[in-house]
């Protein structure tokens, strides 16, 4: 993350991450992805709601997830005490001043994110278009 | 492309620090890209 987190910030955008969880958890989400850009908490899903990310159970616990979750396990990944909702899928936005959406994506399921070298491309892909009114 | 949400946009959320930040002023000056985590641990 730290690599994909330099890439954005040279290209002249600000990333940040948005959790559900409390304040007080992050310091683990920093000690653990080496993050030191923006981090804010939406414990109420609000920003969640408005970007119309799924919610589901069955999303998260669902067959087509068993093999992201054993993935996962085989890698040395181990699920600690969860720390917001979960049952709640993220997303990605790429966000154009001074209210643009150039690019959107929404988390089919848990281990369905977008990885982060992924979001870098979009990014320089959205910045080398030429800019539409 | 299309225009954000005013719903978003209103919205003000909590940093860790402790202050608030309305995501409508944030998007406002550059370029931003936002990842939606399903939780932090």
């Amino acid at each position: 993350m730290r690599g994909e987190a330099d890439r954005i910030r040279e290209l002249g955008a600000e990333l940040v991450v948005i959790g559900n969880g409390a304040p007080r958890y992050v310091a683990g989400l920093r000690e653990t992805t080496g993050f030191s850009g923006r981090v804010l908490c939406d414990p109420t899903l609000a920003s969640y709601r408005a970007m119309k990310l799924r919610r589901s159970v069955w999303r998260t616990l669902g067959p087509q997830n068993l093999l992201h979750s054993v993935r996962a396990f085989a890698r040395g990944h181990r699920q600690e005490k969860l720390q917001g909702d979960p049952w709640q899928q993220g997303g990605v936005l790429v966000a154009m001043p001074p209210n643009r959406v150039a690019f959107r994506f929404t988390n089919a399921g848990a281990g369905g994110h977008m990885p982060g070298q992924a979001i870098v491309r979009e990014l320089e892909q959205v910045l080398a278009a030429p800019a539409r009114a | 492309m299309s225009v954000l949400a005013t719903e978003l946009l209103e919205l003000e959320l909590e940093e860790d620090g402790g202050g608030r930040v309305r995501l409508g002023e944030l998007l406002r000056e550059r370029p931003a890209v936002l990842v939606w985590v399903r939780h932090f641990g």
